[in-house]
């Protein structure tokens, strides 16, 4: 029964010098696992070392099942990967899948107003196929093509949009809503900081060609 | 106290503070005609100050991208300043460490003076957790009662963020002001 505790207290040494943090949770589970073995064995059976041990486990077993869920490969459909690779890539395709799962996919034929200046904008899109056009004064100003954001301005800056916007051509547009993509980043600081860097990269490509 | 969409006060631009090789100007000089990021650090040994630092490092990139140029200002030496510089690896990164040991720019910035905000229960607890996230306090290099803030300035040095800590790793959020940088930086574009 001695040995059931060596092995136990060598896969705790091994624990501690693992960097991984599934393979430390792993390896405590299976030297718990031994421990209440020792403990069970005994003449007179440790059951309140026992009874810990199980909590112990059991938190780590939880623990585990989460951290393989978040390893496992994340699986994009084709319209979902071109638009990743279009104006995504700088998030994890992970966060990508979160954010995307908050989005609508629209259609918008040739011509259809996507934004009109000076109406209150409660959306945020991005273009996924075809062109827009940014319409200042009834003059085109800004071309707009896959993988451009539309009403990130006024997003950041709760403002009216300044500018109406056109498809040119039919468009498919990826569309979030304010209040939720808000709420959404809110809780999520990482995210948060992604996107900034997403819409910030996107405003200065459209800065420097306005 | 600054008010976001008010213009700075022209005592706070004509504040002289001190680079770390002790080159002394008017730290509307220092801006120039530049967007900026001001971080003023409590002092230069405060643990919850080079984390705020240490994030804004992070996300210069982003910032000088948008033109704007971020500076950091403490209350130490200049001694002090270089030794803060080396410490945070901050030498070419392309963000200007600075000091004003007078704290005439922190007092025309509205910022805190408080005993407590340095020596209260929550700073020290709060020191102890960043010590554990590898950011330990070192010796003050500056005034201890100083407390720090983040100013966010357009070119026309209205003000677009500020935040005046109360205490100790009271820091701004890092994502707050990149919105705020974000939305003025594409303000005059006409874009959506």
């Amino acid at each position: 029964m001695a040995y059931l505790l060596h092995i136990a207290n060598v896969l705790y040494l091994g624990s501690y010098l693992v960097k991984d943090m599934l393979w430390l949770r792993v390896l405590t589970v299976v030297a718990g696992v031994l421990l209440m073995a020792t403990f069970y064995l005994r003449a007179d059976p440790m059951w309140d070392a026992i009874g810990w041990n199980v909590l112990f486990g059991c938190i780590n077993v939880v623990q585990i099942v989460l951290l393989v869920r978040e390893r496992r490969p994340v699986r994009l459909a084709d319209r979902e990967q071109r638009l990743y690779q279009l104006a995504f890539r700088s998030l994890s395709p992970r966060e990508f899948r979160k954010l995307i799962d908050l989005a609508t996919w629209r259609e918008e034929a040739d011509g259809a107003r996507l934004v009109e200046r000076g109406e209150e904008l409660d959306r945020v899109m991005v273009i996924a196929e075809g062109h827009a056009d940014v319409h200042v004064e009834g003059r085109p100003h800004v071309h707009l093509g896959p993988g451009r954001f539309i009403g990130e301005m006024s997003f950041l800056s709760g403002q009216a949009p300044t500018a109406d916007v056109h498809a040119e051509g039919d468009v498919v547009l990826v569309v979030w809503s304010s209040r939720e993509l808000r709420a959404f980043l809110g809780a999520s600081p990482d995210l948060r900081a992604a996107m900034q860097l997403v819409i910030g990269n996107d405003l200065v490509t459209k800065l420097r060609t306005a | 106290m600054l008010r976001v969409g008010e213009r700075v006060p022209d005592a706070l631009l004509d504040a002289h503070v001190v680079d770390a090789r002790g080159t002394s100007q008017r730290l509307a000089d220092w801006w120039g005609d530049a967007r900026t990021l001001t971080l003023f650090v409590r002092h230069f040994g405060c643990a919850g100050c080079a984390v705020h630092v240490h994030e804004a490092a992070g996300r210069l990139p982003e910032l000088s991208d948008l033109g704007v140029a971020t500076f950091v200002v403490g209350c130490g030496t200049p001694a002090h300043a270089a030794r803060f510089v080396d410490r945070m690896a901050l030498e070419g990164i392309g963000l200007t460490v600075l000091t004003d040991p007078s704290l005439a720019a922190q007092r025309a910035a509205g910022l805190t003076r408080s005993g407590w905000g340095a020596w209260g229960v929550v700073p020290i607890v709060r020191s102890a957790r960043l010590w554990l996230e590898g950011f330990p306090t070192h010796l003050p290099a500056g005034d201890t009662s100083q407390q720090g803030g983040t100013l966010l300035l357009d070119r026309r040095r209205s003000v677009r963020f500020f935040h005046a800590s109360a205490r100790l790793g009271d820091n701004a959020s890092m994502s707050d002001v990149m919105e705020a940088a974000l939305a003025m930086a594409g303000e005059h574009s006409l874009l959506p």
